[in-house]
């Protein structure tokens, strides 16, 4: 039953072991200060990051093994799953409080995030029911409005924490997955249409407020609300081309807010310089490409649907994340997948990468020869 | 129908990558306006922060002797910076500071003139300086703690501590060695304004090393040191030499109890010496060890079997070819047992033993006692000498070698393998760190003697100690190491050094006296090497008596009873011994001469209040009482044991617990 390792998208693998090993240095150097102030353990993040990554390779290699139609049969559970973890998450003394938002369930030893376990239970429902409905995703009745059920009654939920982010990661992964699967273009966009003065009055409500101001003009309060876009920028800006060296950033000491989970580009900036920046955008890049070409030659729809959602995901946090961090897009207290300090949104990645690389094992893809040919 | 959707859902895939696509080439292009194009508009305005982030010099953890007596400690001191932008009188402000911190005015004006956020303008002052600045309540001008390396004893074990650069790390020595244990995090000074702006009122924060270094316990006894550098320092002004080395160490456990270096220097300042009187060449360094070496060859030929201490050697009544070289006695012998061989030190009884030998058992044994391999002893830059391979032995060397010729040792293998011969055969791996402590005094890591392996039996280690007591006796070259009411057992040497200009052995000479004490359980092993000695140039004049005087004062110090048996003729030992004691006390005495503080009239019997003093201050007085103890933590003394006022002597231990300020 085990197939040989070469069958599968080896490089897909390779991009995510090593954004991932990536992390767990970055999360060290960006952390180790104010985790040795706090915890009184400079290794504290280090620590736990790599554990998290251990356990996520082990889980993208379990779940490498299982035939991905295995998803199928287990689209609604998951989904009923994460609705109960999510209702969860908002009992007092069951969910953990940060910074105004309740998002993880306390257990003993870690946190775990049902938003993050959401985006993948909603993507394998959404192939599931794409696959299910075929043509008729293309009527209105069938093929938009139970999806938008399902999407309106999780986006509630992370509304409530509230997780704007990640409410917005899951429209957006479900919006591109019902365009490509044919749902009217004029559906989708009357649908936005629709969904646009709810956002607009969200997004004009104190906490949510502040950020949008900080994002149009930082600099006419460069010590309150632009404060922390500007000392991005500056961690950014004096990484220059080569960077300050790995662990000799400044920002990330006490300036860089979350340095070591949203804002951990923008160490990498600055300590690993312009030429470090690249090669994340360049793994993330490879990595999108190779998720979307197992998309398109998955030989059923199902397959298809759920390698696009995965792609679209990846895609969608880390071009938001990099968006954030370097100012193009408001502060949405969104990760960057595999490298930000996290274990449920990295195990999570890793278990998607497994899903990934399951699909692709069927597929004849440019299989990467691991011995030439003669 | 099927395959139509399926393609559409295809072509619209690859746009939907080709979107991600174009995001990433966005995002670039993002990342290359800030990091390439904004790189230097970004640097300056990072450079103007209101807060602003200075690394401070980092504590370092104490180095002490194995009685806890600070050897080596941090001291906090005062920096002084400035925040230009604070500052609205630059001039005057300037003018006051000139000729209190000693730096032109117009060097200042222009630091504090630059715009930027911070700067130093001089480091670790003075507590006095500090003061006065500090009362001055200049607008813009700070102060934070930083701390400064201080060695309280000046030169005492100076080679052994090594010392500290500009910047915090160790450059030498246990300095050097235990760097990364010694040394604590950085902490930060992080400097900020009102946040509002309203008003400049600056404040300052300072984030405390995460970590403070740990404390490093040497087995090094700070007495012992002293009268081994005291009277090394005679032995070497006495005979007019260049130089000179003395080691004590513990016979059974490898443990180095006093190491010395003469010239010594001060690690305050370190800068002021050359490298060369740096180095601690008991490590460092290898000499030719002439007839010391005799010992080895010896015990190996007796361990063999070949001989016993009873056999006769004809020595040739001083002359002797070998090859086509001579060698010669100094004085000229006829037939010798092997244990006058040693006593009278015959080169040419010792060529015969080593024939007997033969040099490949010879070789295999100096190798067993450690020479040609570093001993490993934890301090940086250890020598392994030089003992060629036998098979690169030609013509006269093995005769040579038999009498400490065209070898070379480090003081610290000299030591080492002698002490072997003292504890019975087993040659221990020597270690100057006895433990490390953290900074709130707990014990991290404890030092254990380590046995290399057994290079002789005890039966011959037994029969060598016999022989090496006859040196020190009537007629031995060693006499002046005889000390009273002790059996000594040891072995001089005399070897000629090689000029570096011809290549050949010259007029000079290396002179030493190795040996153990007491003879028949022995308990220090003690090497002294004096290096170009002028008056005399032989081991038993130049170096025995340094021995002897080494031996008496820390048997005497250690409380060791002396045995009433003695090489020499036994005088009023008590007395001896409550002279040695008497000396002792004298010189810590002049040790803590030059302190300003006054003794109070009650006498050194009972603890001071030592609760709110800086730790520099305690070093003074407790210098001044000459009372060992154990300083716990840093910052401001807030514990003491026992309570002020009361007696000090009986009391086991004596401590001091240290708070950081807040």
């Amino acid at each position: 039953m085990l197939k040989k390792l070469e069958n599968y998208d080896l490089l897909l693998m390779l991009m995510a072991i090593a954004l991932t090993c990536f992390g767990v240095v970055m999360v060290y150097s960006s952390s180790n200060i104010m985790a040795a102030k706090r915890f009184h353990d400079g290794f504290f993040f280090l620590k736990r990051q790599g554990l998290f990554a251990i356990l996520g390779f082990a889980i993208m290699l379990g779940v490498m093994r299982i035939d991905y139609h295995f998803w199928k049969k287990m689209a609604v559970p998951a989904l009923l799953l994460c609705l109960v973890l999510l209702v969860m998450v908002l009992i007092p003394g069951i969910g953990g409080k940060a910074g105004g938002s309740s998002r993880w369930i306390k257990l003993p030893g870690f946190n775990l995030q049902p938003s993050e376990m959401a985006k993948l239970a909603l993507i394998m429902y959404m192939a599931y029911s794409l696959d299910k409905k075929q043509d008729k995703v293309k009527s209105f009745a069938v093929g938009i409005v139970p999806h938008m059920v399902i999407l309106a009654i999780l986006i509630g939920f992370l509304a409530m924490q509230p997780d704007l982010g990640g409410a917005l990661t899951l429209v957006a992964v479900a919006m591109t997955m019902l365009f490509a699967a044919g749902t009217r273009l004029s559906h989708i966009i009357s649908m936005i249409l629709l969904a646009l003065p709810l956002l607009a009055y969200k997004l004009n409500r104190g906490y949510h407020k502040g950020r949008m101001e900080a994002w149009t003009n930082p600099w006419s309060d460069p010590e309150g609300k632009g404060f922390q876009i500007i000392q991005s920028w500056l961690a950014l800006g004096t990484g220059g081309v080569f960077g300050q060296g790995l662990g000799e950033g400044k920002q990330k000491l006490f300036y860089l807010p979350e340095a070591h989970t949203d804002f951990i580009l923008s160490v990498v900036g600055e300590e690993l310089g312009f030429l470090g920046v690249i090669v994340i955008i360049g793994m993330f890049f490879l990595l999108v490409q190779r998720a979307m070409r197992i998309s398109v030659a998955a030989p059923d729809t199902f397959g298809r649907f759920l390698a696009l959602g995965i792609a679209v995901l990846f895609g969608i946090e880390a071009t938001v994340n990099m968006g954030v961090v370097t100012g193009l897009l408001p502060t949405k207290g969104l990760a960057l997948p595999f490298i930000s300090y996290g274990g449920s949104s990295l195990v999570i990645s890793l278990f998607a990468v497994g899903i990934l690389l399951n699909i692709s094992s069927g597929l004849k893809i440019e299989p990467i020869k691991l011995k030439e040919e003669k | 129908m099927k395959d139509d959707r399926e393609k559409w859902a295809r072509i619209r895939i690859v746009m939907i990558g080709a979107f991600f696509g174009l995001l990433f080439v966005i995002i670039t292009g993002r990342a290359f306006y800030l990091q390439i194009l904004q790189h230097e508009e970004m640097v300056k305005r990072a450079d103007k922060q209101h807060q602003r982030i200075v690394p401070l010099t980092p504590a370092r953890g104490a180095i002490m002797d194995r009685n806890g007596t600070p050897l080596a400690v941090s001291v906090e001191m005062d920096s002084c910076y400035g925040e230009p932008r604070h500052i609205q009188d630059v001039e005057g402000t300037a003018a006051v500071l000139a000729p209190l911190l000693g730096t032109p005015k117009n060097e200042l004006v222009k630091k504090l003139s630059n715009g930027k956020g911070f700067v130093w303008l001089e480091r670790r002052l003075t507590p006095e300086i500090a003061l006065r600045v500090k009362n001055m309540k200049l607008r813009g001008i700070g102060f934070v703690k930083e701390n400064k390396r201080f060695y309280p004893n000046v030169e005492i074990a100076s080679h052994v501590l090594g010392f500290t650069g500009q910047d915090p790390n160790g450059l030498e020595g246990i300095e050097l060695r235990y760097d990364s244990i010694i040394l604590g995090n950085t902490g930060y000074l992080i400097t900020e304004r009102d946040n509002l702006g309203r008003d400049i009122a600056v404040k300052s924060t300072v984030i405390k090393n995460t970590s403070p270094g740990k404390n490093v316990i040497l087995t090094l006894d700070k007495n012992i040191q002293y009268i081994t550098e005291r009277e090394l320092a005679k032995a070497v002004t006495d005979s007019g030499a260049k130089n000179g080395m003395a080691l004590v160490m513990e016979s059974d456990t490898g443990r180095i109890l006093a190491m010395a270096n003469y010239p010594t220097f001060n690690p305050n300042s370190y800068s002021r010496y050359s490298q060369a009187e740096l180095r601690n060449r008991i490590v460092a360094d290898s000499f030719e060890p002439g007839s010391t070496f005799k010992v080895f060859l010896i015990a190996a030929a007796l361990e063999e079997k070949i001989i016993k201490p009873a056999d006769m050697f004809n020595c040739e009544n001083g002359k002797y070819k070998v090859a086509d070289c001579t060698i010669h006695d100094t004085h000229s012998y006829g037939r010798l047992t092997v244990s006058d061989v040693l006593k009278y030190s015959s080169n040419i009884g010792a060529a015969k033993i080593g024939f007997k030998l033969g040099d490949e058992r010879l070789f295999r044994y100096l190798k067993s006692f450690g020479f040609g391999d570093r001993t490993g002893i934890d301090l940086p830059g250890e020598s392994a000498g030089n003992l060629r391979d036998k098979r690169r032995w030609y013509g006269v060397d093995l005769a040579n070698i038999s009498f400490g010729q065209g070898v070379s040792t480090s003081a610290i293998q000299l030591v080492t393998a002698i002490s072997a011969v003292a504890n019975g055969g087993n040659l221990m791996k020597p270690y100057i760190v006895d433990r490390i402590l953290d900074d709130s005094g707990q014990e991290v890591q404890k030092f254990e003697p380590q046995t290399v392996h057994r290079v002789i039996s005890q039966d011959t280690a037994q029969q060598m100690a016999r022989m090496m007591e006859t040196v020190t006796t009537s007629g031995g070259t060693g006499m002046n190491a005889a000390v009273d009411g002790f059996r000594v057992a040891g072995k001089t040497g005399t070897a000629q050094k090689v000029d570096s200009v011809t290549r050949r052995y010259g007029a000079k000479r290396t002179a030493s006296f190795v040996g153990f004490i007491p003879a028949d359980k022995p308990k220090l092993t003690i090497l002294v090497v004096v290096d170009e000695p002028k008056t005399s140039q032989y081991g038993g004049v130049v170096a025995a008596p340094a021995f002897r005087a080494i031996a008496q004062n820390t048997l005497a110090y250690l409380k060791v009873v002396p045995s009433g048996e003695s090489n020499r003729q036994p005088r009023i030992v008590e007395a001896v011994n409550n002279q040695a004691r008497a000396n002792l006390a004298l010189q810590q005495e002049a040790m803590s001469e030059g302190d300003a503080l006054e003794t109070p009239a009650d006498g050194e019997t009972t603890m001071p209040d030592f609760r709110g003093m800086s730790m520099r201050r305690v070093l003074q007085v407790m210098e001044k009482r000459n009372i060992n103890i154990r300083l716990l933590g840093s910052g401001r003394a807030m514990e003491q044991s026992p309570p002020p006022g009361h007696k000090i002597r009986g009391v086991d231990e004596v401590w001091i617990k240290f708070t950081p300020s807040a």
